[in-house]
């Protein structure tokens, strides 16, 4: 599993936390991750510190690594046959991944927020870089709605090697806007509503998967992977945050999706934070997907499971017909005004067959 | 589905008028970090991005983003 830029949720945040309260921070967290069927492994961590300069300028920065192994599906030829082919797995050679972030915050004298974030990642077969811009503009001098504004360029480089099924390095460009309104409903109420849309274009295509084509003569032969080198996609996400009682607020997410390659989803989340005891803090969340298939992919199990000659094709399982559901539990153990100690444990499963663990702890030093 | 969601867009608007004007010294509850998006720690939920970005073919709507990867 190579991963995105760890940089993307956070920014994510930043944009659309406008009220937030202005501290300094040192974070470490650390993360293991394994597949079902001995398919990926992951194990890495990352470092998030946050700095304040004076009330109206704010620095983040950090850095993540990971390394990834195991498998994937894969077709292989049948024992005896050049010709036939069957689901089987690919070794994955062991791969590093390391990136950076940095992001600056200004605000100005109604205390309406921009911000410029730059990243980097790179891994043996992979380079990431993007610039996002972003702002949360108060309509009210009480602050109870803001209009928040975020723009997004990412630049990567898929780079060719001995297993890719490219011989040469392909690009891809990503430009991403979203726009929402947050307004506070009461005093312990605050509504979301977000509309995005985002275009990449390039190489789109997974530089290792394989699949089976058929020619006129029905003759099968194994070729690249074949997606289109545009895709348009879009949705909108409404979300909901309200206190119950001192210590119990629930949070609630909704996101639909659409793209032009055929594919519909529907995401729901629910959290909710119950400071159980004194310096005790429970986190359950339970989130619920679905989408639809890519008019181009055929599963592996599929009756039909190769393609023609030309044209698009993918047996990637990322972009199936298939429900998702993430059940996980986090707490946190707030030693002092400073520290806070974290754990978490995630269970992830597709009604395709994934599934996957995965465990998450660190600590927040606020000073 | 394009029809439901030019009603959603056009009530929002209405729905977010209807609420009351909360004053500065009235927001101790909002202002806590449980009421954040990201939540009181939002570093411990960044992987979980990863990982529903390398594995579902669903993006976006969670804030501007960056970067990339190699999981298509």
């Amino acid at each position: 599993m190579r991963k995105p830029n760890l940089i993307i949720a956070t920014v994510g945040i930043s944009l659309l936390a406008p009220i937030a309260q202005a501290e300094n921070s040192i974070a470490w967290q650390f993360n293991q991750y394994s597949e079902n069927d001995d398919r990926i492994d992951v194990r890495g961590g990352a470092i998030a510190i946050k700095k304040d300069f004076g009330t109206d300028y704010e620095l983040s920065a950090g850095i993540d690594y990971d390394t990834v192994t195991g498998a994937t599906p894969s077709w292989v030829a049948l024992d005896g046959y050049t010709d036939q082919y069957t689901k089987g797995k690919a070794e994955l050679a062991t791969e590093s991944r390391d990136g950076a972030y940095a992001s600056l915050l200004f605000r100005d004298k109604k205390r309406n927020e921009y911000s410029i974030t730059t990243t980097y990642s790179e891994e043996p077969d992979y380079v990431a870089r993007s610039l996002a811009l972003s702002t949360v503009l108060w309509s009210d001098a009480s602050h109870n709605r803001s209009y928040n504004i975020g723009f997004s360029h990412a630049f990567n480089t898929a780079l060719a090697t001995e297993a890719t099924t490219h011989s040469k390095d392909e690009d891809d460009t990503t430009n991403y806007l979203e726009v929402g309104i947050n307004q506070v409903i009461n005093k312990n109420m605050t509504l979301e509503v977000s509309a995005y849309v985002g275009n990449k274009e390039g190489y789109q295509s997974n530089q290792y998967l394989r699949i089976v084509r058929v020619d006129s003569s029905g003759n099968r032969s194994l070729a690249a992977d074949s997606r289109p080198d545009e895709r348009l996609s879009g949705g909108i996400s409404l979300r909901a945050i309200n206190s119950w009682s001192n210590n119990f607020s629930t949070q609630a997410w909704y996101r639909y999706y659409q793209d032009d390659w055929g594919i519909t989803g529907h995401t729901l989340e629910t959290r909710a934070y119950w400071d159980f005891a004194p310096q005790w803090r429970l986190n359950p969340v339970l989130r619920l997907g679905s989408q639809s298939a890519a008019d181009f992919y055929r599963d592996y199990s599929d009756d039909v499971n190769y393609f023609s000659a030309t044209g698009f094709g993918s047996n990637d399982a990322r972009l199936g017909d298939y429900k998702t559901r993430t059940v996980q539990m986090n707490v946190e153990w707030l030693a002092s005004q400073e520290w806070s100690l974290n754990l978490g444990f995630s269970r992830y499963t597709q009604d395709n067959g994934l599934s996957a663990s995965w465990i998450t702890g660190g600590f927040v030093f606020r000073y | 589905m394009s029809k439901h969601l030019l009603i959603l867009a056009l009530c929002a608007p209405v729905f977010l008028t209807a609420c009351s004007h909360v004053q500065p010294w009235e927001k101790a509850t909002l202002a806590k970090s449980t009421m954040k998006p990201g939540g009181p720690v939002p570093e411990l939920g960044v992987f979980d991005q990863h990982v529903y970005y390398s594995k579902e073919a669903i993006q976006g709507g969670t804030g501007v983003g960056g970067g990339g990867c190699g999981c298509n």
